[in-house]
């Protein structure tokens, strides 16, 4: 047997939950939930202006988690023959039968409701070829051989199919597809960098991502030293994407009720419905948005929909897993993603002409926690850092490590840009009042 | 259930794959078939959250057509698939040709078939999950006994693997492997007027049996980091603006190891392989053997023989056999970490062995093997134990375990933190501090090395989570060091 997602995919997603059908109908548990995934992934890797690694994979997973009362264990194989599989199951049921009663047991879902949505799947995405992908990085690595510049970068496509379900009804199944281009353009002391995400090959502007990232690269040559310090800033949409998914993992209901989150609050209560941010911070979870088109439901079966997060910079969701949920009285969540914060019609060239004087941060690189409990976070800039003076790209700097209270910054935000897709969020470029910069790099 | 990388099914399909490549007309190619058994076991709190124990087993297929790379890899086991999977990788480094400028050529290998197993003592898959379920929780239970001073949160976690892989290439290699992984640990988080704070322990990930889950040595440890993490959570914050004396206990020591001189010295990212993702290195070719990269007392050495080490093994995933070399002697870049290709670029007459996949389903790549600081020679003149250091320090701070750690994409720029701090003042140990980073350029950091600890004082540590790549691949790898004094660092932000 084949379960692929580049197959039909009604055939293909209910093969799949028949596969589930028969691991549950064997079960000698209490419960059992099954979990099946399968994915065709491609890249192609290129640099120096060629391609230097070439890559396909096919992967399967199925794992079969036992339950006998609280005690629970999984297993898993990538083996679909009928052995491997029964292996799988019985070797979860000997381990649940001799696992610890667990505390914080729940359980199993029953039978849920989901959007009426499909995830987006492209077909052409799904069946793109080697040959089609080094045809667009061959044009891209022409443009950059024509300017001078050494290019650098990744072009990769996967289809992916999800099937889920559980001995008490709990059923679902999505497919979907992604592509993703990254561009990095070097010359001698410029770099430059741009990427692109989408459901379908024929949505990602290869040429003309490569074009823009050429130019800046040699915009970014000879940068100059500013003093370290606390500036305006502008962050592109990935920077800002990569400085907000830290703040959207930082969002669980328990670490805030058990005071250990930047949301908690003196006697235990969180700061839920504070106005902790920008107004114009509007933040939510969205898997149908035009962007991203995700499957409705996450990998332990609870639906995700849509849920805002922040609105007009008031906090007004945490995540609440199953147990946290029911031992406080809420309605479980699930994960806060996809993330996606609402921007404006406005261009980043726009941000910059309203700017007097600040910082431009096309990449942010390296963040990591300072502390976890106030929620800062130090980082890199990357691949075109620019002085802004009087709404225009006054010059390249050297690249800066920031030191940065990631609540402040949405606090300090007062201009957005149009959003984009950056990896599974929707961003838009951001401007704040302050960002602090703390040392300069010669790196490039 | 799956067949074992060293059943006839596996030689065969991996003697079909070499035929089928050589039939294809490639200059090169080869094929891994791997089965990994991956057993987890994570408590949080009185629950046991994680009991795991997963198969994963599969085949991937490289080859080198006109100087140029394809890959292609499948889960299924079958003649057919081969087929299908050899050809694949074909036509994908025939697509590879179309933007080709220069051809890939591989630095010479021996052929060898021979076979390397971990030397352990308990097998991690023989012990009862029972067993390390009660280790997990007893840990929780004992340091949430602290609860009414602060310990709130308890996290313990046991981590075994296997990994048996069967290498076959057209040079003639026919080499099966068997590498064994444990790895111990736990941490809890006090909270207290409004501050949360954690402390951990481990034991490092190491190449070894279930001998290296000590239990004695686990609970033993409960007290200490317990009693840490409320004199942590209630001590005050470190120094900003300043520039101060560290001393570097080998639990933190080894991190600073891996980003700035681990990565710098990858070839790969040398030559720019990386420069989309990871990024490239300051360490480039024209500074090899003139870098003055540290102190004259600075010695690093890679090393993929070392009993334990989590890079440790008998051939890379290029078939080069595990070797060991000098990357810093007496404090100047004499060499890098290579793959059969950059080695060839660097005009080497052979790889030093540092290629790594982290699954059946992922190309080979450079990875930092086991990459250690040399203890200071015996009677050296900036050899010094911890406790002599301690005394030999006006002012400064000694740090313990891994926090905040970022670098810039070029390996110059980094800023750390830590597990545990410690103020020194005049020759002692006075108290804990909390929040502390330390920043730096890497060489500067390590041409201020004015004491180095003896070998009675090394220790292995290292880590399972190094990411690299596109598709980011997760490889591991040891740092053994010894404890270190370095001078005039800047702490905190600056004024």
């Amino acid at each position: 047997m084949t379960i692929a997602p580049t197959r039909d995919a009604s055939t293909n997603q209910a093969q799949a939950l028949e596969l589930i059908d028969r691991v549950i109908s064997r079960s000698e548990a209490d419960g059992v939930f099954v979990s099946l995934g399968s994915a065709e992934e491609a890249l192609s890797r290129f640099s120096g202006n060629q391609i230097t690694q070439n890559v396909n994979e096919s992967h399967f997973s199925l794992t079969v988690t036992s339950y006998f009362g609280s005690r629970s264990a999984s297993a898993s194989t990538n083996d679909l023959d009928s052995e491997a599989i029964d292996f799988a199951l019985r070797n979860s049921e000997a381990l649940a039968r001799i696992a610890p009663e667990d505390p914080e047991w729940v359980p199993l879902l029953e039978a849920q409701h989901y959007d009426e949505r499909v995830a987006a799947f492209d077909e052409a995405t799904a069946r793109f070829s080697p040959m089609g992908r080094a045809e667009l990085i061959r044009r891209a690595c022409i443009l950059a051989e024509r300017s001078g510049v050494e290019a650098s970068g990744t072009l990769s496509t996967a289809s992916s199919l999800r099937a889920i379900g559980n001995s008490r009804g709990l059923r679902a199944a999505g497919r979907g597809t992604t592509a993703d281009f990254g561009f990095t353009a070097r010359v001698a002391d410029g770099s430059s960098w741009g990427e692109g995400a989408a459901w379908a090959m024929g949505q990602l502007a290869t040429e003309a991502l490569a074009s823009e990232v050429i130019d800046r690269a040699r915009r970014a040559q000879s940068p100059r030293t500013v003093v370290p310090g606390t500036y305006p800033v502008i962050l592109s949409a990935a920077a800002a994407a990569e400085l907000v998914r830290w703040f959207g993992w930082n969002l669980d209901a328990r670490a805030a009720d058990e005071g250990r989150s930047f949301m908690s609050a003196e006697g235990q209560a969180s700061r839920l419905g504070e106005t902790l941010f920008s107004p114009l911070v509007q933040l939510r979870r969205d898997p149908a948005h035009p962007l991203l088109q995700t499957n409705p439901f996450f990998a332990d079966g609870l639906a995700n929909r849509s849920l805002p997060i922040v609105r007009d910079g008031i906090v007004e969701n945490l995540s609440y897993g199953r147990f946290w949920a029911a031992k406080q009285g809420k309605q479980a969540t699930g994960p806060l993603a996809p993330l996606v914060m609402d921007g404006s019609e406005q261009s980043l060239a726009d941000l910059i002409a309203q700017t007097e004087r600040g910082i431009l941060v096309s990449r942010a690189w390296y963040v990591r926690y300072i502390s976890p409990k106030e929620l800062t976070v130090t980082g890199m800039t990357r691949d075109g850092t620019f002085w802004i003076e009087d709404g225009k790209i006054a010059f390249p700097i050297k690249n800066l490590r920031f030191n940065q209270s990631l609540p402040h910054l949405l606090r300090d935000i007062d201009g957005l840009s149009l959003p984009e897709r950056h990896g599974m969020s929707v961003m838009p470029g951001v401007r704040a009042k302050a960002f602090t910069f703390t040392s300069v790099t010669d790196s490039i | 259930m799956v067949a074992t990388t060293t059943s006839p099914q596996t030689t065969t399909l991996a003697a079909l794959a070499v035929d089928l490549i050589r039939k294809a007309g490639c200059e090169y190619g080869d094929v891994r078939f791997c089965l990994y058994r991956n057993q987890r076991l994570a408590a949080r709190d009185r629950s046991l959250d994680q009991l795991s124990d997963n198969v994963s087993s599969g085949f991937g297929v490289r080859v080198l057509l006109g100087g140029a790379w394809g890959f292609a890899a499948s889960y299924r086991l079958t003649e057919a698939e081969v087929g299908r999977i050899v050809a694949l990788a074909v036509e994908t480094a025939k697509a590879s040709q179309l933007t080709q400028r220069t051809r890939v050529t591989l630095a010479p290998v021996e052929a060898y078939q021979d076979r390397y197993t971990t030397p352990i003592q308990i097998d991690p898959f023989t012990v009862p999950v029972a067993e390390k379920a009660e280790l997990l929780l007893a840990l929780n239970e004992k340091l949430l006994s602290y609860g009414e001073r602060g310990v709130k949160k308890a996290r313990s976690f046991l981590r075994f693997s296997r990994e048996e892989k069967c290498f076959a290439s057209t040079e003639g290699s026919l080499i099966e492997q068997t590498l064994y992984r444990s790895y111990p640990a736990f941490q809890c988080t006090a909270v207290v007027s409004g501050d949360a704070q954690d402390r951990g322990y481990e034991r490092p990930p190491l190449n070894i049996g279930y001998e290296h889950i000590d239990a004695s040595d686990l609970l033993a440890q409960v007290e200490r980091v317990a009693e840490e993490a409320i004199e942590k959570v209630n001590a005050p914050k470190g120094p900003q603006g300043t520039r101060s004396t560290l001393i570097l206990k080998p639990s933190h020591l080894f991190l600073t190891i891996h980003e700035s001189v681990g990565h710098p010295t990858e070839l790969d990212r040398v030559y720019g392989y990386e420069a989309n993702f990871a990024g490239t290195s300051f360490a480039t070719t024209d500074k090899l053997g003139n870098l003055r990269y540290a102190a004259p007392w600075v010695n690093f050495r890679a090393d993929r023989t070392q009993p334990g080490g989590r890079s440790t093994c008998g051939w890379d995933d290029e078939g080069v056999p595990a070797q060991d070399w000098l990357v810093v002697k007496d404090g100047l870049l004499v060499d890098y970490l290579t793959d059969r290709e950059t080695a060839h670029r660097l005009g080497r007459s052979a790889s030093n062995g540092c290629a790594f996949a982290d699954s059946w389903s992922s190309v080979p790549m450079v990875r930092i093997p086991n990459l250690g600081l040399e203890p200071g020679p015996e009677g050296g003149s900036h050899t010094a134990s911890l406790d002599e250091m301690i005394a030999d320090t006006e002012d400064g701070i000694l740090i313990d375990g891994i926090g905040s750690f970022s670098i810039d994409q070029q390996r110059r720029n980094f800023q750390f933190g830590g597990d545990a701090f410690w103020k020194v003042q005049d020759g002692k140990v006075v108290g804990m501090l909390k929040d502390v980073t330390y920043h730096a350029m890497t060489t500067e950091f390590w041409n201020r090395v004015d004491a180095i600890g003896p070998a009675s004082e090394r220790v292995q540590w290292g880590t399972d989570i190094c990411g690299k790549g596109e598709p980011m691949q997760i490889a591991q790898m040891t740092h053994a060091c010894v404890p270190v004094r370095v001078r005039d660092i800047e702490i905190g932000n600056p004024a």
